[in-house]
Protein backbone atom coordinates (compact mmCIF):
# COMPACT_ATOMS: atom_id res chain seq x y z
CA UNK A 1 0.00 0.00 0.00
CA UNK A 2 1.21 3.51 -0.83
CA UNK A 3 0.37 6.92 0.55
CA UNK A 4 1.53 10.46 -0.08
CA UNK A 5 2.00 13.04 2.66
CA UNK A 6 2.86 16.70 2.40
CA UNK A 7 5.07 18.35 4.98
CA UNK A 8 7.11 21.54 5.09
CA UNK A 9 10.41 21.55 6.96
CA UNK A 10 12.86 24.40 7.11
CA UNK A 11 16.61 23.94 6.47
CA UNK A 12 17.43 23.80 10.18
CA UNK A 13 14.84 21.11 10.92
CA UNK A 14 16.53 18.14 9.25
CA UNK A 15 16.95 16.33 12.59
CA UNK A 16 13.24 16.70 13.29
CA UNK A 17 12.42 15.58 9.73
CA UNK A 18 14.61 12.52 10.22
CA UNK A 19 12.88 11.70 13.51
CA UNK A 20 9.52 12.03 11.76
CA UNK A 21 10.59 9.60 8.99
CA UNK A 22 11.95 7.11 11.52
CA UNK A 23 8.72 7.31 13.52
CA UNK A 24 6.79 6.60 10.31
CA UNK A 25 9.04 3.57 9.67
CA UNK A 26 8.43 2.34 13.21
CA UNK A 27 4.70 2.58 12.48
CA UNK A 28 5.12 0.51 9.30
CA UNK A 29 5.45 3.26 6.71
CA UNK A 30 8.73 3.30 4.79
CA UNK A 31 9.71 6.38 2.80
CA UNK A 32 10.27 5.42 -0.84
CA UNK A 33 10.47 8.86 -2.44
CA UNK A 34 10.88 12.44 -1.29
CA UNK A 35 10.85 15.67 -3.21
CA UNK A 36 10.62 19.06 -1.49
CA UNK A 37 7.40 18.87 0.54
CA UNK A 38 6.07 15.63 -1.00
CA UNK A 39 6.77 12.33 0.74
CA UNK A 40 5.76 8.92 -0.63
CA UNK A 41 5.46 6.02 1.81
CA UNK A 42 4.97 2.32 1.29
CA UNK A 43 3.81 -0.11 3.94
CA UNK A 44 6.61 -2.16 5.51
CA UNK A 45 7.21 -4.26 8.60
CA UNK A 46 7.18 -1.88 11.59
CA UNK A 47 10.79 -0.85 12.27
CA UNK A 48 12.11 -2.57 9.14
CA UNK A 49 14.18 0.46 8.08
CA UNK A 50 16.05 3.35 9.65
CA UNK A 51 16.49 6.66 7.85
CA UNK A 52 19.09 9.37 7.64
CA UNK A 53 18.97 12.73 5.85
CA UNK A 54 22.14 14.27 4.49
CA UNK A 55 23.08 17.52 2.79
CA UNK A 56 25.52 16.21 0.18
CA UNK A 57 28.28 17.87 -1.80
CA UNK A 58 26.72 17.48 -5.23
CA UNK A 59 23.28 17.82 -6.76
CA UNK A 60 21.54 15.08 -8.72
CA UNK A 61 23.38 13.93 -11.83
CA UNK A 62 26.86 15.16 -10.84
CA UNK A 63 29.80 12.74 -10.63
CA UNK A 64 30.37 13.72 -7.01
CA UNK A 65 26.83 12.82 -6.06
CA UNK A 66 26.72 9.63 -8.14
CA UNK A 67 30.01 8.46 -6.57
CA UNK A 68 28.57 9.06 -3.13
CA UNK A 69 25.35 7.22 -3.95
CA UNK A 70 27.15 4.18 -5.38
CA UNK A 71 29.47 4.11 -2.34
CA UNK A 72 26.40 4.08 -0.09
CA UNK A 73 24.90 1.25 -2.16
CA UNK A 74 28.11 -0.75 -1.70
CA UNK A 75 27.53 -0.41 2.03
CA UNK A 76 23.91 -1.56 1.89
CA UNK A 77 22.59 1.96 2.24
CA UNK A 78 19.92 2.94 -0.25
CA UNK A 79 19.16 6.43 -1.48
CA UNK A 80 15.36 6.69 -1.67
CA UNK A 81 14.96 10.36 -2.43
CA UNK A 82 16.86 13.34 -3.77
CA UNK A 83 15.98 16.99 -3.65
CA UNK A 84 18.56 19.64 -4.54
CA UNK A 85 21.57 18.64 -2.39
CA UNK A 86 19.44 16.72 0.12
CA UNK A 87 19.58 12.96 0.10
CA UNK A 88 17.26 10.56 1.92
CA UNK A 89 18.99 7.31 2.90
CA UNK A 90 17.80 4.15 4.52
CA UNK A 91 19.20 0.84 5.65
CA UNK A 92 17.65 -2.28 7.07
CA UNK A 93 17.26 -1.95 10.80
CA UNK A 94 19.77 -4.39 12.30
CA UNK A 95 19.59 -2.85 15.76
CA UNK A 96 22.79 -0.82 15.32
CA UNK A 97 22.60 2.97 15.16
CA UNK A 98 22.53 4.50 11.69
CA UNK A 99 25.18 7.21 11.76
CA UNK A 100 26.75 9.02 8.83
CA UNK A 101 29.69 10.48 10.76
CA UNK A 102 32.01 9.29 13.52
CA UNK A 103 33.17 12.69 14.70
CA UNK A 104 31.66 15.98 15.82
CA UNK A 105 34.04 17.74 13.42
CA UNK A 106 32.36 16.05 10.46
CA UNK A 107 28.92 16.86 11.86
CA UNK A 108 30.00 20.48 12.19
CA UNK A 109 31.25 20.52 8.59
CA UNK A 110 27.83 19.15 7.56
CA UNK A 111 25.95 21.88 9.46
CA UNK A 112 28.28 24.53 8.04
CA UNK A 113 27.46 23.41 4.48
CA UNK A 114 23.76 23.96 5.19
CA UNK A 115 24.55 27.24 6.95
CA UNK A 116 26.37 28.42 3.84
CA UNK A 117 23.21 27.91 1.77
CA UNK A 118 21.14 29.66 4.46
CA UNK A 119 23.51 32.64 4.46
CA UNK A 120 23.03 33.05 0.68
CA UNK A 121 19.26 33.08 1.29
CA UNK A 122 19.67 35.67 4.07
CA UNK A 123 21.58 37.98 1.69
CA UNK A 124 19.00 37.46 -1.07
CA UNK A 125 16.12 38.23 1.30
CA UNK A 126 17.93 41.33 2.60
CA UNK A 127 18.22 42.57 -1.00
CA UNK A 128 14.53 41.84 -1.65
CA UNK A 129 13.59 43.62 1.57
CA UNK A 130 15.62 46.68 0.63
CA UNK A 131 14.02 46.76 -2.83
CA UNK A 132 10.54 46.45 -1.34
CA UNK A 133 11.19 49.25 1.17
CA UNK A 134 12.32 51.51 -1.71
CA UNK A 135 9.19 50.54 -3.65
CA UNK A 136 6.88 51.37 -0.72
CA UNK A 137 8.53 54.78 -0.33
CA UNK A 138 7.47 55.52 -3.92
CA UNK A 139 4.16 53.70 -3.93
CA UNK A 140 2.13 53.06 -0.76
CA UNK A 141 0.17 50.25 -2.44
CA UNK A 142 3.30 48.08 -2.39
CA UNK A 143 2.93 47.72 1.39
CA UNK A 144 1.32 44.21 1.35
CA UNK A 145 4.26 42.94 -0.76
CA UNK A 146 6.68 44.48 1.72
CA UNK A 147 4.90 42.77 4.63
CA UNK A 148 5.13 39.42 2.83
CA UNK A 149 8.82 39.84 2.01
CA UNK A 150 9.51 40.96 5.58
CA UNK A 151 7.76 37.86 6.97
CA UNK A 152 9.78 35.53 4.72
CA UNK A 153 12.97 37.41 5.61
CA UNK A 154 12.31 36.91 9.33
CA UNK A 155 11.73 33.18 8.72
CA UNK A 156 14.95 32.83 6.70
CA UNK A 157 16.91 34.68 9.37
CA UNK A 158 15.45 32.43 12.09
CA UNK A 159 16.52 29.37 10.07
CA UNK A 160 20.04 30.80 9.81
CA UNK A 161 20.11 31.43 13.56
CA UNK A 162 18.88 27.89 14.19
CA UNK A 163 21.74 26.45 12.13
CA UNK A 164 24.19 28.80 13.82
CA UNK A 165 23.02 27.52 17.22
CA UNK A 166 23.53 23.90 16.08
CA UNK A 167 27.05 24.75 14.86
CA UNK A 168 27.95 26.52 18.12
CA UNK A 169 26.77 23.55 20.21
CA UNK A 170 28.92 21.21 18.11
CA UNK A 171 31.92 23.54 18.46
CA UNK A 172 31.53 23.37 22.25
CA UNK A 173 31.48 19.55 22.08
CA UNK A 174 34.59 19.54 19.89
CA UNK A 175 36.40 21.70 22.44
CA UNK A 176 35.43 19.33 25.23
CA UNK A 177 35.82 15.91 23.65
CA UNK A 178 38.01 16.00 20.55
CA UNK B 1 56.05 13.03 -0.13
CA UNK B 2 54.51 11.30 2.84
CA UNK B 3 56.31 11.92 6.12
CA UNK B 4 55.87 12.65 9.80
CA UNK B 5 54.29 16.01 8.99
CA UNK B 6 51.05 14.12 8.33
CA UNK B 7 50.77 12.65 11.83
CA UNK B 8 48.84 12.36 14.07
CA UNK B 9 46.22 10.60 12.00
CA UNK B 10 42.64 10.34 13.11
CA UNK B 11 41.68 7.00 14.57
CA UNK B 12 39.44 6.30 11.58
CA UNK B 13 42.17 7.05 9.01
CA UNK B 14 44.72 4.97 10.96
CA UNK B 15 42.43 1.95 10.96
CA UNK B 16 41.42 2.46 7.31
CA UNK B 17 45.08 2.51 6.23
CA UNK B 18 45.76 -0.59 8.33
CA UNK B 19 42.79 -2.34 6.71
CA UNK B 20 43.89 -1.64 3.15
CA UNK B 21 47.35 -3.17 3.58
CA UNK B 22 45.50 -5.91 1.73
CA UNK B 23 42.88 -5.22 -0.99
CA UNK B 24 39.56 -4.37 0.58
CA UNK B 25 36.27 -2.72 -0.38
CA UNK B 26 34.28 -0.24 1.71
CA UNK B 27 32.07 -2.70 3.53
CA UNK B 28 35.09 -4.94 4.20
CA UNK B 29 36.90 -1.97 5.78
CA UNK B 30 33.95 -1.29 8.09
CA UNK B 31 33.86 -4.94 9.18
CA UNK B 32 37.64 -5.14 9.59
CA UNK B 33 37.84 -1.98 11.72
CA UNK B 34 34.98 -3.22 13.87
CA UNK B 35 36.73 -6.54 14.40
CA UNK B 36 40.20 -5.04 15.03
CA UNK B 37 38.79 -2.61 17.61
CA UNK B 38 36.70 -5.35 19.26
CA UNK B 39 33.50 -3.57 18.23
CA UNK B 40 34.52 -0.24 19.77
CA UNK B 41 34.86 1.63 16.48
CA UNK B 42 32.13 1.24 13.89
CA UNK B 43 32.98 3.44 10.91
CA UNK B 44 30.03 5.48 9.71
CA UNK B 45 29.50 5.36 5.94
CA UNK B 46 29.84 9.15 5.49
CA UNK B 47 33.08 9.20 7.47
CA UNK B 48 34.48 6.31 5.45
CA UNK B 49 33.47 7.92 2.16
CA UNK B 50 35.10 11.25 3.12
CA UNK B 51 38.27 9.51 4.32
CA UNK B 52 38.57 7.34 1.19
CA UNK B 53 38.02 10.36 -1.09
CA UNK B 54 40.77 12.29 0.74
CA UNK B 55 43.17 9.33 0.87
CA UNK B 56 42.73 8.74 -2.88
CA UNK B 57 43.36 12.45 -3.55
CA UNK B 58 46.54 12.36 -1.42
CA UNK B 59 47.72 9.21 -3.18
CA UNK B 60 47.94 7.23 0.08
CA UNK B 61 45.59 4.57 -1.27
CA UNK B 62 44.52 3.58 -4.77
CA UNK B 63 41.73 1.68 -6.44
CA UNK B 64 42.99 -1.62 -7.75
CA UNK B 65 39.97 -3.00 -9.51
CA UNK B 66 36.32 -2.45 -9.94
CA UNK B 67 34.20 -5.53 -9.76
CA UNK B 68 31.68 -4.89 -12.54
CA UNK B 69 29.30 -7.53 -11.21
CA UNK B 70 29.06 -6.25 -7.64
CA UNK B 71 30.10 -2.64 -8.49
CA UNK B 72 32.40 -2.72 -5.49
CA UNK B 73 35.77 -0.97 -5.61
CA UNK B 74 38.79 -2.47 -3.88
CA UNK B 75 41.36 -0.20 -2.28
CA UNK B 76 45.03 -0.81 -1.47
CA UNK B 77 47.61 1.26 0.38
CA UNK B 78 50.41 2.92 -1.66
CA UNK B 79 54.07 3.32 -0.63
CA UNK B 80 53.31 6.92 0.47
CA UNK B 81 50.41 5.66 2.58
CA UNK B 82 52.59 3.00 4.12
CA UNK B 83 55.23 5.61 5.02
CA UNK B 84 52.58 7.69 6.81
CA UNK B 85 51.27 4.62 8.59
CA UNK B 86 54.78 3.71 9.78
CA UNK B 87 55.41 7.27 10.99
CA UNK B 88 52.13 7.16 12.92
CA UNK B 89 53.02 3.80 14.44
CA UNK B 90 56.36 5.22 15.65
CA UNK B 91 54.52 8.15 17.22
CA UNK B 92 52.04 5.85 18.93
CA UNK B 93 54.86 3.61 20.20
CA UNK B 94 56.58 6.66 21.68
CA UNK B 95 53.36 7.70 23.43
CA UNK B 96 52.82 4.22 24.87
CA UNK B 97 56.49 3.80 25.89
CA UNK B 98 56.59 7.13 27.73
CA UNK B 99 53.20 6.47 29.32
CA UNK B 100 54.26 3.05 30.54
CA UNK B 101 57.59 4.32 31.89
CA UNK B 102 55.87 6.92 34.05
CA UNK B 103 52.67 5.16 35.07
CA UNK B 104 54.05 1.68 35.66
CA UNK B 105 57.24 2.60 37.49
Amino acid sequence: MRKVEWHFWTLDQYNEEEQWLNKKAEEGWALVDAFAVRYVFESCEPGEYVYKILFTDGVKGTDERDDFTSFMNENDIEEVGRYHRWGYYRKKNDGTPFEMFNSKKEELAHVNKIKQLASVLVVLMALCLFTEIMAVLHNRFMLPALIMVAAVSVMVFKVYKGLDKKAKELEKDINLFE
Amino acid sequence: MADKNYTPLTEAVYYILLSVTEPMHGYGIIQNVKEKSSGRLVLAAGTLYGAITNLLAKGWIETINEDAASRKKDYIITSDGLAVLKAELERLEELVKNGQEIIER
